[in-house]
């Protein structure tokens, strides 16, 4: 029933304390953990706090890359200027997640952590190029967020390892990105389909692009055979619908109490459709 | 903060242009509710605390359909902190609850049928709520299963298990017949013929359900969320075999009922533990137990029939509904037999035939909420009309018109409408008011996008179907001259504490504040009746009239004394008492109670009403089922994605015919509060069902509008008095609800052609329409 809670405050006492024990969470805002003790899906032995570790809570420019900490809210991606400027699809994807309360603790780490694919940032992180920087007792390493993500509530963290950053490139001049996200109403809905789209212009062609769809796979995916049909064409509405159809072809997403398959499929073709469009627009914009 | 309110009320009564013949009635003066309640005082069942208190938790029943041949309870028992466990044996009285039907086991019995998914089998009562929750897992009990019935296709198979000791698997079927509807439809020029299917909605009310019992040894306390604390007080004694007199139920403040409070929830076991544990006891629903085992909206399967001549006038109307429900009766006897009476809506049809079934099956009961049956039938009658229009080539407003109730028109019930009937002035302020606000030609806000305007009509016949429903009211005023009104009804947050203190208020001639009201506690207040059927205004409302009127009249007694005048000459004005042929010389009404202790009188009135119904024939459903109706039309407009078939629902224009506003602000709440759970109905709640479980029991998948969700709506309150109702008032707090999900149906036609007859309108219902009608872009 109970289970040992422990809130280091600094992250040499996390590394020191830290239990390599097959049934030790870690608890960043809590909005999915204690949901999952509650209902009784997990029975933690330990509990780590990450709250009173400062470190990671900032969101920090390093020039190329913005490194967002685990602990950073969704309210804090929202706000932050340096998100809204070079990161503007997180800042937009965070601020679709839940409601404010959710928002306020809520955090990035935690989102992806749980490995939900309906995750709302995971799209916008995934088309940014997002890296995961993990520590645990046996050292650190960096894990591109593609490889990531294992299945429903399960990543390739192995015991005792926690996410201390992601790391994700700025969007550019003459790229542009958006998130986009079919809820069942307007506000606290989980997403039934989403997606982000990433791409780069080069004169009136698409140079690159990274397209992630949630909510249609066991995990949230990057379709690369799409994006590479994609790369070189020149940008028209068709071009952005094409998209939308490749996208749909590529996924096999399924009926549960949200959705049906077939109102998934139907929708990922009209938010790629719409992500490729805005993302484009703003990659315009910025030349 | 005060004044706010009061300027407030201001502007709302003037907005209106309401009430200017009374000095409080039809005036929005601040709910008697509010205050406590935005300071945190109010006190709900989950905040009764008592140090030594005892815990409940039930241990249900996994079973849909089984027979109960053990329980064992032996592992709870001897885990630490159980205070005792108990079963069926320890129910000392009738061991079966229910408004209409005594069918629901309070414990279900060795050797009885276990009916329904969550059927309690055992209470545990422990040292706290932890505890109970823990052991109750301890408890496990033997069943010989049975095969559920969890259709109502099966239920009404002619080789049917029977569910209950019967010939029929129904609680009730319920004929109305009017006319010769069959050689009437031989005559019709136009017939619209369809099937309709409404989903099971959830009360959601903010508050789950709980209370606290305490028993001294000879009264038993019990305080709960309640909506009629008279019949569980009657339900309770049965169950638990003492007098009702020594039976105190107390209604703790409700957190919303919506007609999911007036079955019995936690206080037959908090009772039990109370009176077996000598010490107080308290259960507080959470959510997931409230929302899988409390009684829902009925789901309906419709065919209406609608046939008229080619100027539109309907000259016919046939309709056959199943209602799913459930296990047990609850109030499902009383939302078919009301579908029955109202079906046709608020036209006079000639010939008229509706058919409905309360169907038992093994799934979850479904009972009263919101409507009572109405809501649903709206949705499929108000598109049929639509559509008739269509074909007449009318508009859709105007066929109304052509058709509405007047004075004198026969119902078919076969009752003969008096006075009050207001359909024609709310449908003539829709089409004047409504293109105020919602221009009839735009263009949508996206090329991929289609907007579309909806109308929906509906009557409500205000208290209990063709059933005497009575409610009392005690009036007195103290010496100080200020007055205690004393009423059974259980304000559930929809306002009636308020409207009686103003209708009290008004016939004293006294200020609003100073009247107390105490509501809901059969130890001090006579019956009441439920907080249902829109009825409290009507019926309380009346009630309290006239015991304010009673106590008036020795008020005038000793007023006629003081002044030295005929009590015939005594008037009021100004919270005053004065002789008409003397105006200058005035008495408060203090000096009127002294004085009438002074002649030797008790200035206390009681008084009570009951609607002037009839029973209505079993064989064709003709009699008075209602003492008045409510009428109103709502018009909404919405935008369509054509690509994802979300429906933005962007404004609603909606004009009730309230008979006298008491109150208009709260008039208003109503309507956008009753709007907001009928766009709910047909925009996105749906409870699921899968072998007769719910697997929609939390927020997190039983989706309700939230405030982003909801559209700007414009009341318009319409006047028309019903000569019974107190100061000429009806009801508002049902007829809200009803037609919103029926005008956005039709709204969603208007935009795109396509008619979906199969409720909620979410977006894989309405993409999938579209498609099916090559319409999807
Ligand atoms: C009402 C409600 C609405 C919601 N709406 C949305 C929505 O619209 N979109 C959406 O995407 N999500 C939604 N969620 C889910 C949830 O809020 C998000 O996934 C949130 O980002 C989780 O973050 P957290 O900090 O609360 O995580 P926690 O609950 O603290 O943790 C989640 C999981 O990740 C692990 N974890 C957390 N941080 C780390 C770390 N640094 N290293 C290793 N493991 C870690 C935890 O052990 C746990 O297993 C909603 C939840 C609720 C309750």
């Amino acid at each position: 029933m109970g289970f040992h809670y422990n809130a280091p405050a600094s992250m040499s006492e996390l590394l020191s304390g830290i239990k390599n024990a097959d049934n030790c969470y870690f608890l960043a805002g809590g909005t999915d953990l204690v949901v999952k003790i509650k209902e009784g899906l997990i029975a933690p032995e330990f509990v780590v706090d990450l709250g009173k570790i400062k470190e990671l809570r900032e969101i920090a420019d390093a020039g190329l890359v913005i490194i967002i900490g685990a602990t950073v809210t969704h309210s804090q991606l929202q706000k932050s200027p340096l998100i809204k400027k070079y990161a503007a699809v997180l800042a937009s994807a965070a601020g679709q997640v839940g409601s404010p309360q959710i928002r306020n603790v809520g955090t990035v780490g935690g989102n992806i952590c749980n490995a939900s694919p309906v995750a709302d940032t995971s799209p916008a992180l995934l088309v940014l190029d997002g890296v995961v920087e993990v520590k645990g007792v046996n050292g650190n390493r960096n894990i591109p967020l593609k490889d990531f993500f294992v299945r429903p509530a399960v990543t390739v963290l192995e015991k005792g390892e926690f996410v201390t950053s992601i790391y994700i490139k700025k969007v550019q001049p003459g790229e542009g990105a958006s998130f986009q996200k079919i809820g069942k109403r307007k506000a606290l809905a989980i997403s039934v389909t989403n997606a982000a789209v990433w791409l780069k212009k080069d004169g009136d062609k698409i140079a690159d692009i990274r397209i992630a769809l949630g909510a249609v796979a066991a995990k949230t995916i990057r379709i690369p055979a799409v994006e590479d049909q994609l790369k070189g064409l020149v940008f028209d509405q068709s071009v952005a619908s094409k998209a939308g159809e490749l996208a749909k072809a590529s996924v096999k997403p399924i009926t549960d109490l949200r959705s049906t398959a077939d109102y998934r499929a139907d929708v990922v073709d009209v938010i790629v459709e719409q992500a490729m469009c805005e993302a484009w627009a703003q990659a315009k914009g910025g030349n | 903060m005060g004044t706010i309110m009061v300027e407030d009320k201001i502007a709302v009564t003037e907005k209106y242009k309401l009430g200017n013949k009374y000095h409080v009635l039809g005036k929005s003066v601040p709910k008697k509710d509010v205050l406590n309640k935005v300071l945190g005082k109010s006190k709900f069942g989950a905040d009764y605390y008592a140090d030594n208190m005892v815990h409940c938790k039930l241990t249900r029943s996994k079973h849909s359909y089984a027979i109960l041949r053990s329980i064992d309870a032996s592992k709870a028992l001897a885990y630490p902190g159980v205070v005792t466990v108990l079963t069926y044996e320890n129910v000392p009285g009738l061991n079966r609850q229910g408004e209409l039907i005594k069918d629901e086991p309070v414990l279900v019995r060795i050797g009885e049928k276990i009916r329904k998914k969550g059927d309690p089998i055992a209470c545990v009562v422990a040292e706290t709520a932890k505890i109970a929750e823990e052991a109750a897992k301890l408890i496990t009990y033997e069943a010989d299963e049975l095969q559920p019935i969890l259709t109502v296709e099966d239920a009404l198979a002619p080789d049917a298990d029977m569910i209950y000791d019967n010939d029929h698997n129904y609680f009730i079927k319920r004929v109305v017949v009017h006319g010769d509807v069959d050689e009437a439809f031989k005559k019709c020029d136009i017939i619209v013929e369809n099937d309709y299917k409404t989903q099971i909605q959830e009360h959601a009310y903010i508050e789950p359900e709980g209370g606290f019992a305490v028993y001294d040894g000879e009264v038993l306390t019990i305080y709960a969320c309640s909506q009629n604390v008279h019949l569980d007080a009657l339900d309770l004694a049965e169950n638990l075999e003492i007098p009702m007199n020594k039976l105190r139920v107390v209604q703790s403040t409700t957190g919303g009922g919506f007609g999911g409070k007036l079955d019995l929830t936690v206080q037959p076991y908090i009772a039990l533990a109370a009176m077996k544990t000598g010490r107080p006891a308290k259960m507080v629903f959470d959510r997931k137990e409230s929302m899988k085992y409390s009684v829902k909206r009925h789901p309906f399967d419709i065919h209406v029939k609608t046939g008229a001549d080619k100027t539109g006038k309907i000259i016919a109307f046939d309709c056959l509904v199943y209602g799913d429900s459930g296990a047990y009766a609850s109030l499902g006897p009383a939302t078919l037999t009301r579908t029955a009476t109202q079906s046709a809506g608020p036209y006079e049809i000639d010939n008229v035939r509706a058919i409905t079934y309360a169907v038992t099956t093994n799934n979850p009961q479904a009972g009263a909420m919101r409507g009572f049956g109405v809501p649903q039938m709206a949705f499929a009658v108000e598109q049929n009309l639509t559509e008739l229009a269509e074909k007449v080539g009318i508009d859709p407003i105007q066929l109304r018109k052509n058709n509405a109730y007047q004075v004198g028109s026969v119902t078919p019930t076969g009752q003969v409408l008096q006075s009050g009937v207001g359909i024609t002035k709310t449908l003539e302020a829709i089409e004047k008011e409504g293109p105020k606000y919602i221009a009839p030609k735009k263009e949508a806000s996206k090329p991929y996008k289609k907007r579309g305007v909806g109308v929906a009509s509906m009557w409500y016949g205000i208290g209990n179907t063709g059933f005497p429903n009575p409610s009392g009211a005690f009036v007195e005023v103290l010496m100080d001259g200020t007055v205690h009104v004393k009423i059974g009804a259980a304000d559930i947050g929809q306002g009636s504490d308020t409207t009686m203190c103003q209708i009290v208020a008004e016939v004293l001639g006294v200020p609003y504040q100073d009247v107390r009201i105490t509501s809901a506690d059969t130890g001090l207040t006579p019956d009441g009746g439920a907080s249902s059927a829109s009825r409290q205004t009507y019926v309380s409302g009346n009630a309290c009239r006239l015991a304010a009127e009673s106590v008036k009249q020795s008020i005038i007694r000793a007023a006629s004394v003081l002044l030295d005048a005929d009590p015939d000459d005594v008037g009021t004005e100004n919270y005053c008492y004065f002789a008409k042929s003397n105006p200058e010389k005035k008495v408060t009404i203090k000096d009127c109670a002294c004085k009438c202790h002074h002649m030797g009188i008790v200035p206390l009135g009681h008084g009570y009403y009951n609607p002037p119904t009839t029973l209505l024939n079993m064989k064709d459903g003709q009699g008075i089922p209602y003492g008045c109706y409510a009428y109103a039309t709502q018009m909404a407009e919405i935008e369509v994605d054509m690509r994802t078939g979300h429906i933005d629902v962007l404004q609603i224009v909606a004009a009730h015919d309230v008979g006298t506003a008491v109150n208009p602000i709260n008039i208003e709440a109503q309507i956008q509060g009753g709007c907001t759970m009928g766009l709910g109905l047909g925009l996105m709640e749906e409870i699921v069902i899968e072998n007769g479980e719910v697997v929609t029991p939390s927020f997190a998948s039983y989706m309700i509008p939230t405030a982003l969700d909801v559209p700007i709506y414009h009341s318009i309150i319409i006047e028309e008095p019903d000569i019974n109702g107190p100061f000429g008032a009806k009801g508002v707090g049902e007829p809200s609800l009803i037609p919103t999900a029926a005008a956005i149906a039709n709204a969603l036609y208007d935009a795109t052609g396509v008619r979906i007859k199969r409720l909620p309108l979410t977006p894989e219902n309405v993409l999938a329409e579209l498609k099916k009608a090559g319409k999807a872009l």
